[in-house]
C-alpha cells in the first residue's frame, strides 16, 4: 500500500464510489425520516435531492483532505451497510 | 497523500481539472451556446425566419396535425405556440418509432418545408448534457461526473487561492505568459464563483433522478411515477383506449385553462392518447414571466372537455427544486439576463481553457518529451480550439449542404452531426501528431471558419448584417452574425500574438503548446 499510484487509485475510488453510495444512504434515511414526519413524498425526495449532491461533494473532498483513510471507509462502510438492511427490511417503495 | 491540508486540496484541484477539464469544456461550451439556441436554431433555418405573428393564437389552427397523429395512432401529440423567441407554431408525434415534427406559420397555417438540421435546440443542447453518448446513458453520467468535478474544482480552488480579495482584480496582460494564464483564471474563476457553482449545482439537479434513483425508488416504484407526481403529470400514465373519439375544441378547453390560471395563457398543449376513449388534453402555461420552472398543468378528458387534474401547490422544497431548474434552463424572457448568462458561460470557457494551458505552462520545460504530457497537450488543443472549430465547421456544413442532402443513406441532418465530429478529430490528431504550431493554425482556422459562416448566410439567404439589424424580427440572425464577427475578430489577434510568440521563441520564454 506504500506505492503512490496505488493509494491514489484506492483513495479515488474510495472518494468516487464510496463516497456515491454513502451520499446515495444518506438520501435513502432522509427520505424515510422526513416521510415519517409526515411531509409528502414529492417533498421528501425533493429535498433529499439537493442535499445528496453537497453530501457526496462533501465526501469526497474528506476523503482527499484526510491522512487516514480508516475513519471515512468505516463511515461509509456503516451508511451503505445500514441502508442496505433498511430496504431489504422496507423493500421498495410503490 | 500531500502534507497538509492546502496541499492536498492543490494536488486535488489539478488533477481533476486534468482529468475531467475536457468534458467540462465541451459542457460549458455546448451550455453557453444554449442561451440562445433559439436564436442560433433561426439562423440555421432560414425559412422560420418569419416575422412575429399579431394574430391572436389559436390551437384549433394546427387541428390538420392533430388529425395527422390520430391517424396515425400516436401515443401523444403536442403543439408549442409561438413567442418572441420562437415565430412559428411547432408540433410534435410519434407515429410507430419515428418522431414526425412540423413548423407552421402562424398567420397563413401554411406548413413550412424543413431545413433538414438539428439545429442547436436538437443537437448542441442535448450535446450540453449527454455528450451524444447514448449507450447506457454513459454521456449522462459522465457529466454527472464532470460536473461534481466542477463543484470539487470550485471549492478547492478556493481553498488553494490565498489572497483571494487581493487578487480579486489582478490582471497582469504584459507579464509573462504562466502569470496572465494564472491571473486569467483566477479572474474568471472568483468573478464568476456564483455563476460556476449555481450553474453546476442547478444542472446536477434537473438530472438529479439520473443520478441517484435509489433514493427515489425507496419511496416511489419507479423514477417516473416522481416525475409525474413532482410536475403534477398524475394523468399521463393511461392506457391506450378504444380508437375513434373525437377530439374536442383545443381553443374552448384552453380559455378554461386560462379562467382556472387567472393572468397566464397556455403555451403549449400535450394530447395523450389523441382520438382515444382515453385521451387526455394537457395546457402547460408559458414561463416567460417567471424564473421558476413551474408551467402548472391543467388536464381534461379529451372527449368530454371535463377536467381531469390540475397540478397541485408545490411544497417549499419543491418550489426551491423549481426555482433552481428555471434558474439553470432561462425560460423566462429577458434579453439582459440572457445575455449576462452568456458572457458568464463564456467566462466559464475561459476558467477551464485557462486553467488547462497553465497546467501545462508549467510544466512545458520538464516534462515537454513525457507521452503522457504530450497527449494532454493534443486533448487540450483538441477539447478547446477544436470544439470551437467543429462548432463552426457544423454551422458552415448547414450553409453549404443542399437542401436535399443525402450521401451513404445519410440525411442532411446526419450529415452535418458526421461533419462536425470528423473535423472535431482532425483537430484532435494535428495535436497529437503535429503539435508544432498547432494552437496558432487552429486559432487562424478560427478566424477564418467564423468569417466565412457570415459570408455563408449572407449568400446563401440575403440576409446579410445591414438587413438583418433594420428588421425586428432579424435581430436574432443579427447577433448571431456579429457574434461570429467579434469571434473572428479575437481569433485573429489571439493568432497573430500567437505567430509573433513562435517567431520570438528563441529569445523569450516558450509558450504553452505553439
Amino acid at each position: 500500500m506504500k506505492h503512490p499510484g496505488i493509494v491514489i487509485a484506492g483513495r479515488t475510488t474510495l472518494a468516487l464510489f464510496g463516497g456515491y453510495f454513502a451520499a446515495s444512504s444518506v438520501f435513502v434515511f432522509s427520505d424515510r425520516f422526513l416521510i415519517s414526519l409526515g411531509l409528502p413524498r414529492a417533498e421528501a425526495v425533493s429535498f433529499g435531492m439537493m442535499c445528496v449532491f453537497i453530501t457526496y461533494l462533501f465526501f469526497i473532498l474528506w476523503v482527499f483532505a484526510v491522512r487516514n483513510l480508516w475513519l471515512p471507509f468505516f463511515v461509509f462502510f456503516v451508511l451503505i451497510n445500514t441502508a442496505h438492511r433498511l430496504s431489504l427490511h422496507h423493500g421498495h417503495g410503490g | 497523500m500531500e502534507p497538509d491540508f492546502r496541499r492536498s486540496m492543490q494536488w486535488l484541484h489539478t488533477w481533476t481539472g486534468v482529468v475531467l477539464g475536457s468534458i467540462l469544456f465541451a459542457v460549458f461550451w455546448m451550455g453557453t451556446l444554449s442561451v440562445f439556441d433559439r436564436e442560433i436554431d433561426l439562423w440555421m433555418k432560414p425559412e422560420t425566419r418569419l416575422p412575429l405573428t399579431s394574430h391572436p393564437l389559436s390551437f384549433d389552427s394546427v387541428r390538420a396535425s392533430l388529425n395527422d397523429a390520430i391517424a396515425s395512432k400516436a401515443n401523444f401529440w403536442n403543439a408549442v405556440m409561438p413567442d418572441d423567441r420562437q415565430p412559428y407554431i411547432e408540433t410534435h408525434y410519434r407515429a410507430g418509432k419515428k418522431m414526425v415534427s412540423q413548423v407552421i406559420n402562424p398567420d397563413t397555417g401554411q406548413i413550412l418545408p424543413q431545413t433538414g438540421t438539428l439545429g442547436a435546440t436538437g443537437f448542441f443542447f442535448p450535446f450540453h448534457y449527454t455528450l451524444e453518448l447514448q449507450f447506457m446513458h454513459l454521456g449522462e453520467w459522465l457529466v454527472g461526473l464532470a460536473s461534481v468535478a466542477m463543484l470539487v474544482l470550485c471549492m478547492t480552488g478556493v481553498i488553494i487561492h490565498r489572497k483571494i480579495f487581493a487578487e480579486f482584480f489582478t490582471f497582469r496582460p504584459q507579464k509573462r505568459p504562466g502569470r496572465l494564464l494564472l491571473d486569467l483564471h483566477n479572474l474568471t474563476g472568483v468573478l464568476g464563483l456564483p455563476f460556476h457553482i449555481i450553474l453546476t449545482f442547478s444542472g446536477l439537479l434537473i438530472l438529479g433522478s439520473t443520478f441517484f434513483p435509489a433514493g427515489i425508488e425507496a419511496v416511489y416504484k419507479n423514477p417516473r411515477d416522481y416525475f409525474y407526481d413532482a410536475n403534477g403529470l398524475s394523468f399521463f400514465p393511461v392506457k391506450p383506449g378504444k380508437p375513434g373519439v373525437p377530439v374536442v375544441s383545443l381553443d374552448m378547453a384552453a380559455a378554461q385553462a386560462s379562467a382556472l390560471w387567472g393572468k397566464a395563457d397556455p403555451h403549449m398543449v400535450l394530447v395523450v392518447n389523441p382520438g382515444q376513449t382515453t385521451g387526455r388534453i394537457a395546457f402547460f402555461h408559458s414561463t416567460e414571466k417567471q424564473v421558476t420552472s413551474d408551467r402548472d398543468v391543467i388536464a381534461f378528458d379529451a372527449t368530454t372537455g371535463q377536467l381531469v387534474s390540475h397540478a397541485p401547490l408545490p411544497g417549499p422544497a419543491l418550489k426551491t427544486q423549481r426555482f433552481l431548474s428555471g434558474l439553470h434552463l432561462i425560460q423566462f424572457h429577458h434579453w439582459g439576463l440572457r445575455w449576462l448568462y452568456f458572457i458568464s458561460g463564456s467566462g466559464s470557457c475561459v476558467l477551464i481553457a485557462t486553467g488547462f494551458l497553465f497546467w501545462m505552462e508549467v510544466r512545458q520545460k520538464k516534462q515537454s518529451a513525457s507521452p503522457g504530457f504530450r497527449l494532454v497537450k493534443g486533448i487540450t488543443l483538441g477539447s478547446v480550439a477544436g470544439i470551437i472549430i467543429s462548432t463552426l465547421a457544423f454551422f458552415i456544413i448547414n450553409r453549404i449542404l443542399p437542401a436535399d442532402a443525402q450521401y451513404y443513406g445519410l440525411t442532411r441532418s446526419a450529415l452535418e452531426v458526421r461533419g462536425f465530429y470528423l473535423v472535431w478529430l482532425i483537430t484532435f490528431l494535428q495535436g497529437w501528431l503535429w503539435p508544432k504550431r498547432a494552437w496558432m493554425l487552429q486559432v487562424s482556422a478560427i478566424s477564418v471558419l467564423a468569417l466565412c459562416a457570415v459570408l455563408l448566410n449572407w449568400f446563401t439567404t440575403r440576409d446579410h448584417l445591414l438587413h438583418t439589424l433594420s428588421h425586428r424580427y432579424l435581430w436574432p440572425v443579427a447577433g448571431m452574425d456579429s457574434m461570429l464577427l467579434f469571434t473572428s475578430f479575437m481569433a485573429f489577434f489571439a493568432a497573430r500574438r500567437l505567430s509573433r510568440r513562435v517567431r520570438n521563441e528563441i529569445h523569450s520564454k516558450p509558450l504553452v503548446a505553439v
